[in-house]
């Protein structure tokens, strides 16, 4: 057995079971003719191998739980990943304070990738179940918001704790971003425009809270947690309307973004629920994971009472 | 989302889809062959991977539009040769129509003969 040959027998590994043993020494075959004389699998082909057996398995994934029980799965599992990090971050500030600057930074560090590794692996995920121009529009905002965060980063104030200053931001970002997504993923008119007045208050609020406390509990329900339901009802609306299965992770991420991200929603939610201690609400752990379950619960009992339930439309297909 | 014709009926084909029933409405071809096909009717444009293949090809199966030929072993690899079946045939003859269609209607636009 050669190395190209072993090494095609690896890439085949990213499909399913099942498929390897109906398609796997066919393909080999084909991969094998396509290398020649080459002692590497071209990355081309590897690339490609890949990102086809991971979509067999994720459409292979679905169909075997039903669509709603994938994306139920997904968004659960994204959030968890996303709040067990920012859960990180938190705990870094409220138990870890005097500890050693590098411990701290390993762990808000570690907190954000694994943040931002969610937040990019979503839109991926989304991306393999499109095909066509919404697949490029779709990497080119993870590549845009990617580089809006790491700007971000360089520009913004790098005085300690500058990674808590950093994930203040990223609600922001995250949420333009996923509004500006929506708008490529040909929902009704009307969610088309939820999307683009959520990201005209989200730039809005951002501009107007800089270096600017909202006074009393008022201001922080207008300049904060007025993002909120505007980025639920986007969210809903497309999942609905277009029954995109990133729309079910994008909900439920949207939620736990702005609540624990940034403590201030928090704390305006706090004042709607006065019997909770306030400092409480500030440590963003396991609030912000109930809030954020709670919010995507509603919201998906709503979309399947209301018999919103994503279809396997064109966005489902390879789309070849 | 590929928009659907007026008139109803089949979705307009993705190129790769296009070139691939085309490929096998020459003549029954394996994978390999059926990708280096492609890339002369693309003219090299479209450079078709293993996985895009035979992820379109399992799609186009199960739609009934190609359908599994015969198997060969060569020099010990397997070949799955396929060909287009008369369903196959009927939509890419379809797409052609469209095609042309688009480019009368284009070069009309543009001012030019048809």
């Amino acid at each position: 057995v050669s190395r190209v040959e072993r090494q095609a027998a690896f890439l085949l590994r990213a499909y399913p079971q099942v498929w390897r043993e109906a398609r796997g020494d066919e393909v080999l075959g084909t991969v094998l003719d396509l290398a020649g004389d080459r002692r590497w699998v071209p990355p081309r082909l590897a690339i490609d191998l890949l990102a086809r057996g991971w979509q067999t398995r994720s459409r292979q994934h679905v169909g075997a739980v039903g669509l709603a029980a994938a994306g139920w799965r997904t968004a659960l599992g994204i959030a968890v990943v996303a709040q067990v990090a920012l859960s990180l971050v938190w705990l870094r500030d409220w138990v870890v304070t005097g500890t050693p600057a590098i411990l701290a930074h390993f762990l808000g560090g570690a907190s954000t990738a694994t943040y931002l590794g969610a937040l990019v692996a979503f839109v991926v995920a989304g991306a393999a179940w499109l095909g066509g121009w919404q697949r490029t529009a779709r990497v080119a905002a993870v590549l845009a918001m990617t580089a809006w965060l790491l700007t971000t980063v360089v520009f913004h104030a790098m005085s300690n704790p500058v990674l808590i200053d950093w994930l203040q931001v990223a609600p922001w970002t995250y949420l333009a971003g996923v509004a500006t997504i929506g708008l490529f993923q040909a929902p009704p008119t009307h969610a088309r425009a939820v999307g683009a007045i959520a990201v005209v208050v989200v730039v809005a609020s951002q501009i107007f809270s800089t270096g600017v406390e909202p006074v009393g509990p008022v201001g922080y329900l207008v300049v904060e947690q007025g993002q909120l339901p505007i980025a639920l009802l986007d969210r809903g609306a497309d999942t609905l309307h277009t029954a995109l299965r990133t729309g079910w992770v994008a909900l439920a991420l949207t939620g736990l973004a702005l609540v624990n991200v940034d403590p201030r929603p928090a704390v305006a939610v706090g004042w709607l629920l006065p019997f909770l201690a306030l400092d409480h609400l500030y440590w963003g752990g396991p609030f912000g994971l109930v809030t954020g379950v709670i919010v995507a619960c509603l919201v998906i009992a709503y979309a399947l009472s209301s018999g919103g339930l994503p279809r396997t439309g064109d966005g489902g297909h390879l789309q070849a | 989302m590929v928009p659907p014709p007026e008139g109803g009926g089949m979705p307009a084909m993705r190129r790769p889809t296009y070139l691939i029933l085309t490929a096998l409405a020459e003549s029954p071809r394996h994978g390999y062959g059926i990708i280096q096909r492609i890339e002369e009717l693309s003219e090299a444009s479209v450079r078709m991977g293993p996985g895009t293949l035979y992820g379109a090809l399992d799609r186009l199966v199960e739609q009934g539009m190609v359908a599994l030929d015969r198997e060969e072993v060569e020099s010990g690899r397997l070949r799955r040769y396929y060909r287009l079946t008369p369903q196959g045939r009927t939509e890419l003859a379809a797409e052609v129509r469209r095609l042309e269609q688009d480019r009368r209607v284009g070069q009309a636009a543009l001012g030019g003969a048809s």
